[in-house]
C-alpha cells in the first residue's frame, strides 16, 4: 500500500509542477509586452549580455580589419606614387643641375638614354638609345654630370655601344689639373682605375683632380676624371703608381652625354 | 552547485543564438541547440528537471525576440515530458535507441517550431516543413549522434586518426 500511495504522490507532484510549467508560460505568452519585455530585458541583460559584448567586438574586428586591408592598399599605393614623385624630384634636380653645365667649346650635348649595362663585375660598357641618326659617330665622349664616363665604340642607326673608362680598351691622355703633369688614364681589374705613364720627377699628391688632357684627339679638354687616391713610387721604376677614384660612379648610371661636335 | 550545470546550458543556448547559429547553419537549415539540450537533460535527469529545463530554457530562447515569449517554453517543456515519459520505455544503455529519441524528439518539436518560428522560405506548411523543419532536426539529430559516440568512446581522436 506504501509503493501504490508513493508512487500517486510522486504522479500527483509531477503533473501538478507540469500544470505549473505550462501555466506560467501561459501566463507570459499572454500577459503582452510588458511582462515579456521586462523578463526577455532582464535575460537580455543577464545571460546574454556577455555573448552580445563578443558579438559586437567580433563585428568592430571585422570592421577594423576590413579598414586595416583597405588602409594597406592605400599605402601600398600611396607609397608607390611617393616613390614615383621622388623619381620625379630627383631627375628635376639633376635636369637643373645639368642647365648650370656647360660643354666644351665646339661641342653640344645630346642626352641618351641607357638600355643596357654589361660586364662581370664591374659594368664595362653600356648600351644607348643613340646612333647615326642623331649624328653619333664612333670615338665621341660620352660623359654625365660627374665627368667622363666613357666613349662610343660603334654605332648602329638607332643604338650605339659605350665603351666605359672601366673597359680596358678605353683609355684616356689626361694630366693632374693643378700641376697640369700629363699621363695616361687607364684600368686594369687588378688594380682599378690608374694615371699611367707619369714619371718620377712628376708633381702628384693625393688628392690631385685629374682632367682630360685633350691630347688624344678624342676627349676635349678639361673634363673631369676622377681624384687621386694614392701615390707610391716602387723601387726600380720609372713611373709613379698613381690609382685614381673616378668621378663617375659606373654603377650607378643613369642618365648620360654624348658630346657632339657642332660642326 | 546543483543548479549550477543547468545555468551553463542556458549560457550555452545563449551562446548558439547570439554567435553560432549564423556559423552552424546550412543555408535555410538550422542547428537546434536548446530542444537538443533539453532532450539530452531527459534523458539524463528525472522528470521535474527535464520539465523546468525545458521551460528556463524556453524563455532563455526566446529572450533576444519577446514578442514570441513564452512560445518555446511550452514546446520544450512538452518536449522534455514527452522525452522523460518515453525513457522509461526504452533500453537508454543503446546509442541506436537514444539517438532515436532524440530523432522523434527533435521531428516532434520541429513541427510547431518551423510553423511558429520561420519565417522566411516556402508559405505552403509542408514545404516549408520538409525544405527548412525536417532538415533542420536531422542536421541538429547528427550532431546529437556524433555527441552520443563521443560520449560512449566509440568516435575518439586516437581512432579517427588510425581511420586516415
Amino acid at each position: 500500500m506504501d509503493w501504490r500511495s508513493s508512487w500517486l504522490s510522486r504522479e500527483k507532484r509531477a503533473l501538478l509542477h507540469t500544470l505549473a510549467a505550462l501555466a506560467l508560460a501561459l501566463v507570459v505568452i499572454l500577459a503582452g509586452e510588458a511582462l515579456s519585455g521586462l523578463v526577455g530585458n532582464a535575460i537580455n541583460a543577464t545571460i546574454y549580455f556577455p555573448f552580445y559584448k563578443v558579438k559586437t567586438t567580433l563585428s568592430h574586428l571585422a570592421l577594423v580589419a576590413a579598414d586595416v586591408a583597405l588602409l594597406r592598399a592605400t599605402v601600398v599605393e600611396t607609397s608607390s606614387r611617393l616613390q614615383f614623385y621622388n623619381e620625379a624630384m630627383e631627375e628635376n634636380r639633376r635636369l637643373r643641375a645639368l642647365m648650370g653645365f656647360a660643354p666644351p667649346v665646339g661641342f653640344k650635348i645630346v642626352p641618351a638614354e641607357i638600355f643596357g649595362v654589361y660586364g662581370s663585375g664591374m659594368p664595362n660598357t653600356v648600351l644607348i638609345n643613340l646612333g647615326e641618326r642623331r649624328a653619333v659617330r664612333v670615338n665621341q665622349p660620352v660623359i654625365n654630370r660627374d665627368g667622363v664616363a666613357g666613349r662610343v665604340a660603334q654605332v648602329m642607326k638607332e643604338y650605339s655601344v659605350v665603351y666605359l673608362l672601366t673597359e680596358p680598351r678605353c683609355r684616356v691622355a689626361a694630366r693632374i689639373k693643378r700641376s697640369r703633369e700629363q699621363g695616361i688614364v687607364r684600368f686594369s681589374m687588378s688594380k682599378g682605375m690608374y694615371l699611367d705613364n707619369l714619371p718620377r720627377q712628376g708633381d702628384v699628391v693625393i688628392g690631385d683632380t685629374i682632367i682630360t688632357s685633350g691630347l688624344g684627339g678624342i676627349f676635349p679638354e678639361g673634363l673631369v676624371i676622377g681624384t687621386v687616391r694614392s701615390v707610391e713610387w716602387p723601387e726600380r721604376e720609372f713611373f709613379y703608381d698613381i690609382l685614381i677614384q673616378p668621378a663617375v660612379n659606373f654603377n650607378a648610371l643613369d642618365e648620360m652625354y654624348v658630346l657632339v661636335p657642332e660642326y | 552547485m546543483r543548479y549550477l550545470p543547468y545555468l551553463l546550458y542556458l549560457m550555452i543556448i545563449a551562446c548558439d543564438r547570439t554567435l553560432l547559429s549564423g556559423w552552424l547553419s546550412i543555408g535555410p537549415v538550422q542547428f537546434n541547440l536548446a530542444p537538443l539540450l533539453v532532450l539530452l537533460v531527459a534523458l539524463r535527469k528525472p522528470y521535474l528537471a527535464a520539465l523546468w529545463f525545458g521551460f528556463v530554457a524556453g524563455i532563455v530562447y526566446d529572450a533576444p525576440d519577446p514578442a514570441h515569449l513564452g512560445m518555446q517554453s511550452v514546446m520544450l517543456c512538452l518536449l522534455g515530458i514527452i522525452t522523460s515519459r518515453a525513457k522509461d520505455r526504452v533500453n537508454l544503455e543503446s546509442t541506436t535507441s537514444r539517438i532515436l529519441l532524440v530523432v522523434i524528439g527533435l521531428i516532434i518539436h520541429a513541427v510547431p517550431q518551423t510553423l511558429v518560428y520561420v519565417t522566411s522560405g516556402p508559405s505552403e506548411p509542408v514545404l516549408l516543413l520538409l525544405t527548412v523543419g525536417f532538415p533542420g532536426a536531422l542536421y541538429t539529430a547528427l550532431i546529437g549522434w556524433i555527441y552520443f559516440l563521443v560520449e560512449s568512446g566509440q568516435l575518439s581522436y586516437r581512432r579517427l586518426r588510425s581511420m586516415f
